[in-house]
């Protein structure tokens, strides 16, 4: 109970502080006028002098609450003697002023002025050592413009750290995302020189290490760790963090939230998850712009460019070509012509890596010529419906190791092709409209390969 | 159509380049030395603008079934049990604030709230919510996309819909159709790029041909109505007598006069015009080729319902645009008129959706069984909404809705798009939009996007002025992106 009050009045430190600054500085203000006006007929020194008794007063109040701040703990140290013996060597000078200035002693003239000049120089300096325990040394730094920075000698911090620049692949979440929320929110007083409740926020493994009561993370129920805890409370509550400044956004919470669910390690990355949390997707790209929407394998993938000799070839062999958007040198391409021949298909090879999307259909495609079809390795999506396409060489399109979307509707191929087809591991669509193919197989290999669509005639 | 007189030299663009130009080229390499590069603003005629498209083109054909007059959404898919509870009830003025009304109901006395007379149910494996007024379209809701949440700034048709064809309430700019035309060419040199079929015989809000207009851009780019009847693009055949050898002779001289006034004038507008007489030359034989549905077997008529073997029906059109979309045209428009129903609503919408529902379904399922859904988008929706107050009297059997731009509802399927979702939705009044408001601009960038254009780059300079479709606003809805 005792401690309770020490810590109430103690927090009165902040608000009274102010008092002496302002009664100190009106007496440095007054002495400045009375010097440069320079007008007999008005005497300040008793106003001086009224400033500086006020100003000796309340300084004793601040050291006194203060003093019982720093019972509490949490504070740095080495900054907290500073403050604490400035402050009251500020409150011995303000009184060794008054006596000057009331001539109860007598010193010879430019000893009030330097007296002074003292006491409003130690005042600013004590001042802001006690801004630094309160908000944490950065604070005031924070969000100076960089020229500031670099007068000041300050390094750039890692928080500032583009996203964007980065490759999103290798983005990891702890350092590009999780350590900058701790910077902004709580760092200030989670740091080496106000280590409140002995938490460190400022490294992996200060956050690793917990504070006083612990552990501050919980792999298994994340929003039951004391981190999750202290942030999700009532902001009214005592215990909210942070207790000054932004509260943390409900994405930053999802972030951290999910983080801990997959292992609260400080090296995964985004890039990594084989699928990612629909949520943790859509917070990641409104809140930092990042994408991590599921792409296409043509999307995620790069390619060489096609050099406009071969796309002249192409034309001429009545391909006509599209590309898949300004930054990509995938190509998607339609043969335009009736009956395809065996040396205008071979003339595809030339673009083997960069065709991802091939229609071919009406146009007499033989089951030989499908065997140059699955040499083009980074084709997706492949249209090669109405041909005169059998069984015989379909199982060469298990090549195509990234082919997502098939079309052989109209074609000649029954079930035995089915068998073949399912396994392609990264085929999702299939269509087998007006084929061999039964609709017993059809709802067979649907129930055991449930990866692809398989679709033919609806009804 | 004739806009584009000499358009590579104006006076004011020899004034420009000769004096400003110079200067400006220095400074702007200066700023960016990569925009020295930078692709003119004016595309040689015939040529996409685009050498490549900005983004991935998921799509690479539209079906636009543009549901003329304003289809009733409050009795197809925006399900407000509220309007049934306070039936007859008057619409609060919380709700209303002030809305500008038509001169149709602006006098009313009395806004009575209407609700549907018509059962709602969900639908599919999404939920949709969906009427019993569209059987068809209902078995297949877990192929489609609605969005409830359309709003648009004109509250009469022929702007509204000039509004969501050509992005300005105002006559003269291009349609959709013809920016995406320009914008990414031909993937067909035997057809129009921009087929425009309307349902035949229909009443309603007039349609005219600037709906499906160039505006400004070269004219090879505007749309061409295919008619039902024995010439289904007017003035295409040869006049009787005339042979198909000697229409080629005379076509090639007229070529050669062509150009050599082409290259004593260098006017564009030539060029265009050469490259359509070429195009209906060969069209003597590929728009009868398409137009000709003999071949199409039985099962596929039955699919489309008894009307598609009557040309110029909105089934037999719909069975027409999947042939075009087979064929590659890359914008397909059609128009049914007649769902504007100030006045007995519930009759007429019954028959509305009895010429529409069928066919509509059958298009898209015949698209998925061919593969075609993979990289063709069907769009179906009107130009506004209707309102949830009864314009004149509302009786237990009958009421009418008055136009309605604060929300409406349209649906699409297909390529590039999030299939069984239901986005963005209105109160429940259904009146205003209350989450995931979609402007129209915002749905025609979503459109481009979709096409692999991006909206804001798509761009025509005319009159000193750059345009766009989506003129100054629109977002892409990513949201709805698959």
């Amino acid at each position: 109970m005792e401690d309770n009050i020490v810590r109430f009045l103690g927090r009165f430190h902040p608000l009274i502080v102010h008092l002496p600054i302002g009664f100190l500085i009106m007496s440095g203000l007054l002495q400045l006028y009375a010097e440069k006006a320079k007008t007999k007929a008005l005497n300040l020194n008793p106003a001086i002098a009224f400033t500086l008794f006020w100003g000796t007063i309340a300084s004793i109040f601040a050291v006194v609450i203060g003093w019982l701040l720093s019972q509490q703990g949490g504070y740095d140290s080495n900054i907290l003697f500073w403050h604490k013996w400035l402050g009251i060597l500020v409150t011995v000078l303000s009184f060794f002023g008054w006596l000057i200035k009331t001539e109860k002693i007598r010193l010879r003239k430019p000893a009030f002025s330097i007296v002074l000049f003292l006491i409003i120089i130690l005042i600013s300096v004590s001042g802001h050592l006690g801004g630094s325990l309160t908000h944490g040394e950065a604070y005031l730094m924070h969000y100076a413009p960089k020229f500031v920075k670099n007068m000041l000698g300050e390094e750039t911090k890692e928080n500032q750290l583009d996203l964007k620049a980065l490759d999103k692949d290798s983005i990891n979440f702890f350092p590009h995302i999780i350590q900058p929320i701790f910077n902004n929110k709580c760092i200030s007083c989670h740091n080496p020189t106000k280590k409140e409740g002995g938490l460190l926020l400022t490294t992996y493994n200060e956050v690793m290490s917990g504070g006083d009561h612990g552990s501050i993370i919980n792999l298994k129920a994340p929003l039951e760790s004391i981190l999750l805890n202290r942030v999700t409370l009532p902001k009214s509550h005592k215990k909210f963090m942070p207790p000054r400044g932004t509260a943390l956004t409900f994405g930053e919470i999802q972030i951290i939230e999910w983080w801990m669910q997959h292992g609260a390690d400080s090296i995964s990355r985004f890039s990594t998850e084989k699928e990612m949390d629909k949520k943790m997707v859509y917070t990641l790209l409104r809140d930092y712009q990042l994408d991590y929407t599921p792409k296409a394998y043509y999307e995620s993938v790069k390619v060489a460019p096609l050099s406009s000799d071969i796309i002249a070839i192409l034309k001429q062999n009545n391909f006509a070509l599209d590309f898949m958007g300004e930054n990509s040198n995938f190509i998607s391409v339609t043969f335009k012509g009736k009956s395809i021949t065996d040396d205008q298909i071979s003339k595809l090879e030339l673009a083997k890596s960069q065709i991802t999307w091939l229609k071919m259909s009406h146009c007499n495609l033989t089951d030989a010529q499908l065997k140059s079809v699955s040499r083009l390795n980074n084709l997706t999506r492949l249209n090669i419906h109405s041909n005169p396409i059998s069984d015989k060489n379909i199982k060469s399109l298990k090549a195509l190791k990234h082919l997502s979307s098939l079309n052989l509707y109209n074609t000649k191929i029954t079930d035995l092709s089915l068998e073949q087809l399912v396994n392609i591991e990264s085929l999702t669509t299939l269509y087998v409209w007006r084929t061999g193919i039964t609709a017993k197989a059809i709802t067979d290999k649907s129930s055991t390969h449930s990866q692809v669509t398989i679709i033919s005639e609806l009804e | 159509m004739c806009n584009n007189h000499n358009k590579n030299y104006s006076r004011r663009d020899f004034l420009n380049k000769t004096s400003l130009g110079l200067g400006a080229i220095t400074l702007s390499t200066l700023l960016n030395p990569l925009s020295l590069n930078a692709s003119p603003l004016l595309g040689p005629n015939g040529d996409p603008i685009l050498g490549k498209p900005h983004f991935p083109p998921k799509v690479k054909r539209v079906i636009y079934l543009f549901q003329s007059g304003a289809p009733s959404q409050l009795d197809l898919f925006d399900y407000k049990p509220l309007l049934t509870k306070m039936n007859g009830q008057e619409l609060p003025e919380s709700i209303r604030k002030g809305q500008r009304l038509t001169g149709m109901t602006a006098g009313q006395t009395s806004f009575p709230l209407a609700g549907s007379i018509f059962n709602f149910k969900q639908r599919g494996k999404s939920g949709a919510w969906m009427s019993d007024l569209m059987p068809h379209t209902a078995k297949i809701a877990d192929e489609l996309c609605f969005i409830k949440s359309m709003h648009t700034d004109a509250i009469n048709h022929d702007p509204a819909v000039t509004f969501i064809q050509t992005g300005s309430q105002f006559p003269g700019r291009p349609a959709i159709g013809s920016w995406v035309s320009y914008g990414l060419g031909t993937d067909n040199e035997n057809l129009p790029n921009f087929v425009v079929l309307v349902t035949k015989d229909k009443l309603g809000q007039p349609l005219y041909s600037r709906l499906w207009g160039n505006g400004f851009l070269p004219s090879e780019h505007q749309g061409t109505q295919f008619r039902a009847s024995k010439d289904p693009v007017l003035f295409l055949q040869n006049p009787p007598g005339v042979a198909p050898e000697s229409r080629k002779n005379q076509l090639d001289h007229l070529n050669q006069l062509q150009r050599l006034q082409y290259n004593e004038t260098t006017d564009p507008e030539i060029k265009a015009r050469i490259s359509q007489y070429e195009m209906a030359f060969r069209m003597q034989t590929s728009v009868p080729e398409i137009m000709n549905t003999d071949g199409e077997p039985d099962h596929i008529y039955d699919m489309y319902g008894p009307d598609s073997k009557i040309p110029g029906t909105f089934a037999a059109n719909c069975l027409l645009a999947r042939r075009l979309a087979e064929k590659d045209v890359k914008f397909i428009q059609l128009y049914h008129q007649g769902w504007d129903m100030h006045g007995n609503l519930p009759k007429d919408i019954k028959k509305q959706c009895r010429e529409t529902d069928q066919p509509t379904a059958a298009l898209i399922k015949d698209l998925k069984q061919r593969g075609m859904l993979e990289d063709t988008l069907v769009i179906w929706g009107g130009e506004f909404g209707r309102t949830n107050y009864s314009q004149g009297k509302l009786t237990r059997e009958n009421y009418g809705r008055d136009h309605h731009p604060k929300c409406f509802t349209l649906f699409m399927a297909g390529a590039g798009i999030k299939k069984g979702i239901t986005y963005g939705s209105t109160d429940e009044f259904g009146y205003n939009v209350i989450e995931n408001p979609v402007h129209v601009h915002d749905f025609q960038a979503t459109l481009m996007h979709l096409m692999g254009v991006d909206h804001e780059r798509l761009i025509y300079k005319h009159q000193g002025r750059r345009f766009r479709l989506t003129d100054v606003s629109g977002h892409v809805i990513k949201d709805i992106l698959s």
